[in-house]
């Protein structure tokens, strides 16, 4: 979410111009994080029936950190997702 | 896919004749080795042929013979061999390291030499079906008022597809020759004169005409006190193509620069040489300040479009990394 996979949509006829695996450039092996999950196991008073969330909405954070962690590296805020290497240079040239 | 007939080829000259006798009939054939990239662009609609010459029948073109001035390799190589082959790792390395960047092992172990170069653009709006762009006989070059983010700077115009492959700029480094076979016999001419620039036609990327195919590279040995260097930037560290590579191979004695060739793949639609850096090279002593200048001479009139700005410092950089890493 924050590196990979973005759908590219031509401006001028919104037709989606990288629509396969090539070029959508999901991660492959290379790119994946070594990932260490931890469960929290406390009832949430703020969820369903104490419940918290697994699998995808945890991501979020993650996002906001990368973000955070390129505009604190480089001085660009990038408020479009993913951030590609071209965007990051491309901020830096303009 | 649309249905297609499949023939054996049994020898060079017999592929040759079929392509021939199908162009006079005006029947659309073409020739496929390792079929990475052709069925790809069948599949995408690019091209739609009748009959589908398979070269991988003729036997023995898939040699990598080292001789005493360099070595010849056969047009059905395939780039895991070239990556992996023993005496191309020991004296041209970066020709290893380029084929070992090209796109996925899987794709390396099918993919072959002549295939990897003769390689249609991979520009998004080509392979697309939706668009009929300039390359396939339409009116516009999409990339001029959509999305160009990994297009070409240099030598675009009217089209701005970037040339795919990663074993050219290496190759062209390294003074490398091609073999080409036709109805008319061989003939062999240095790589760099294989490509096409879109200014010259805009249909083709490269010289071939209707009954011709590639059947050998021929890469001279680098002459001794030459260093070499091969990166590839992209965005995924496998199964990507270049954002901007850089291959440079470099001639020294006693510390100054006796000849230098540097290759630029991602930035233009054919492998870029850039001519006037070289020369600006010749005699002079490798530093940050020279290489920095050089970067600067190598990308001299880069003409970016809107989206692809980054690419000309990028470039910049990795010719400065280069010429740096071959003092």
């Amino acid at each position: 979410m924050a590196f990979t996979e973005e759908l590219i949509t031509d401006k001028l006829t919104a037709v989606p111009v990288n629509p396969n695996y090539r070029d959508a450039k999901v991660p492959t092996h290379l790119e994946a994080p070594k990932v260490e999950v931890v469960f929290i196991e406390h009832a949430d008073p703020y969820g369903p029936f104490g419940g918290k969330v697994v699998g995808e909405p945890p991501i979020t954070p993650a996002v906001a950190t990368v973000a955070n962690a390129i505009f604190n590296a480089t001085g660009k805020r990038i408020k479009e997702l993913p951030i590609t290497p071209d965007k990051i240079l491309q901020a830096r040239q303009v | 896919m649309k249905s297609f007939e499949n023939i054996d080829a049994k020898s060079v000259k017999d592929a040759v004749g079929l392509l021939q006798k199908f162009h006079q009939q005006k029947k659309v054939a073409a020739v496929v080795g390792g079929g990475s990239e052709y069925l790809q662009l069948m599949k995408d609609h690019v091209v739609e042929p009748e009959y589908l010459i398979n070269l991988k029948s003729i036997p023995g073109l898939d040699y990598i013979k080292e001789e005493r001035g360099g070595f010849r390799i056969g047009a059905l190589a395939k780039l895991a061999d070239i990556e992996d082959h023993p005496a191309i790792r020991e004296k041209l390395l970066i020709l290893s390291a380029a084929a070992g960047d090209a796109a996925s092992p899987q794709i390396r172990n099918a993919g072959t030499i002549a295939g990897n170069l003769c390689q249609r653009p991979f520009c998004w709006y080509f392979r697309s079906s939706n668009f009929t762009c300039l390359r396939k006989g339409g009116q516009l070059c999409y990339t001029v008022t959509g999305d160009g983010r990994f297009h070409a700077i240099l030598g675009g115009g009217p089209s701005y597809i970037v040339h795919p492959s990663d074993t050219a700029p290496a190759l062209v480094a390294l003074g490398a020759q091609v073999k080409i076979t036709g109805p008319a016999g061989e003939k062999t001419l240095p790589l760099e004169k294989f490509f096409v620039l879109p200014s010259i036609d805009y249909r083709r990327e490269n010289i071939l005409q209707p009954a011709e195919i590639v059947t050998e590279i021929f890469v001279p040995l680098p002459k001794s006190g030459s260093k070499g260097f091969h990166y590839k930037v992209r965005e995924r560290l496998a199964w990507d193509h270049a954002i901007v590579a850089v291959d440079t191979v470099v001639e020294s004695a006693a510390g100054l620069v006796r000849e230098a060739r540097l290759v630029l793949g991602g930035v233009a639609p054919i492998p870029w040489r850039a001519v006037k850096a070289e020369a600006f090279l010749r005699g002079k002593r490798l530093d940050e300040t020279t290489a920095e200048q050089a970067g600067e001479i190598a990308l001299e009139g880069a003409k970016p479009l809107k989206d692809n700005v980054y690419k000309v410092k990028l470039a910049q950089g990795l010719i400065e990394r280069g010429l740096l890493a071959s003092v």
